[in-house]
């Protein structure tokens, strides 16, 4: 994930009463958070409405915020548990792997041949599907870790747990990922 | 080189250490290791291609109406005071339910035995949480009473949370 330019700044402006400074905060971090939020409830309308208390709750927060925290640390955190919070309230969210990411993973492809392009969208199609049938706590570490490109140390910050169980999640969740889509796509491996 | 440790290799690997020499021609002659290869490659690519969705333009305007709607000076008051309140009130509730359920609570769930040998350790305690208790008991009686000792709660407790949020370095809600 790439940084926030100046985000010390921002944050301080937005302590000595610069409103506009959490907008730009907010467009920077939108769409990791609603990434993630859409990863672990599987339900786009409801990581919306997640991603939106996030917000609501980081603004209230960071009047308070000490500088030598991490933001980005923080605002996944405060997004884990908005996650939490729902489970522990409506039960557990749906992990069926609807239409999101269809058009957004086959038009990013780099590959150079049409063949192997097709086979790039395969894997990534069978990688998001192999990710909606992972554990929630596993899901949430492969995500932090790959997608938003977080370090076991920041995610541990973030999710409050020890490094160590990070590290098991992440072990777990690539193995589980790994066993689920060599079985999506036998033909490959055939 | 087999399966297993092709993919043992894969997963060192993905913790910073280099590979073997050699090591790939493994996944050249075996499709399933050269899946796990791809999978893996796949997955470190991911920022690349993943979507990265933006909020409705709705769910948007509400945020950005609600960070114009107060003084950012008081925000970080008003949290604290929203949490204190809220401590406040299960701390009243708790104290309620100790008061007036607590002595039937006690009857009923520890036997007779455990009771009379736990009295005279519990009795000085008990006596003296009683007194503390009965002495506020004047003031429950008013209805200004209970608003005034709401009322100091709330500030004990939002005194504590302010000191606790000076006094700790780094912390954030």
């Amino acid at each position: 994930m790439e940084p926030l330019p100046g985000e010390k700044s921002w944050i301080l402006k937005f302590q000595s009463g610069d409103a506009s400074a959490f907008v730009a905060i907010m467009n920077h971090y939108e769409p990791y958070l609603l990434g993630l939020l859409t990863r672990l409830t599987g339900d786009r309308a409801r990581a919306e409405d997640l991603c939106q208390e996030t917000f609501l709750k980081a603004l209230k927060g960071l009047p308070s915020f000490r500088l030598d925290s991490s933001l980005k640390t923080w605002l996944f955190r405060i997004a884990h548990n908005a996650v939490t919070d729902q489970a522990r309230g409506a039960g557990p969210g749906t992990d069926s792997l609807d239409e999101r990411e269809e058009g957004g993973l086959q038009a990013r492809s780099t590959a150079p041949d049409p063949q192997a392009r097709l086979e790039e969208a395969q894997v990534r199609r069978a990688i998001e599907e192999a990710m909606a049938h992972l554990p929630q706590s596993q899901r949430e570490v492969l995500h932090l870790f790959y997608w938003d490109e977080l370090s076991v140390g920041e995610i541990a910050g973030a999710l409050r747990m020890p490094e160590g169980s990070v590290k098991t999640l992440l072990f777990r969740g690539r193995h589980g990922l790994r066993g689920r889509v060599l079985d999506l796509l036998p033909e490959v491996t055939s | 080189m087999n399966c297993d440790e092709f993919l043992q290799i894969l997963d060192e690997r993905l913790n910073g250490d280099p590979p073997p020499s050699g090591w790939s021609d493994h996944a050249a002659a075996c499709p399933r290791c050269a899946l796990a290869l791809r999978l893996e490659r796949a997955l470190k690519a991911a920022p690349r291609w993943a979507e990265r969705p933006r909020l409705s333009a709705q769910a948007r305007a509400e945020v950005i109406r609600q960070v114009g709607a107060a003084p950012l000076y008081w925000r970080r008051f008003a949290t604290l005071a929203e949490e204190s309140a809220a401590t406040a009130l299960a701390a009243a509730g708790i104290a309620a339910v100790a008061i007036y359920a607590g002595p039937a609570l006690w009857a009923a769930t520890v036997p007779e035995e455990a009771r009379r040998a736990l009295v005279p350790y519990l009795r000085p305690l008990s006596e003296g949480f009683r007194a503390a208790a009965l002495s506020f008991e004047p003031l429950l009686r008013q209805g200004w009473g209970v608003a005034l000792l709401g009322l100091t709660a709330f500030v004990v407790l939002f005194a504590a949370a302010l000191s606790t949020r000076v006094l700790s370095p780094g912390r954030n809600a």
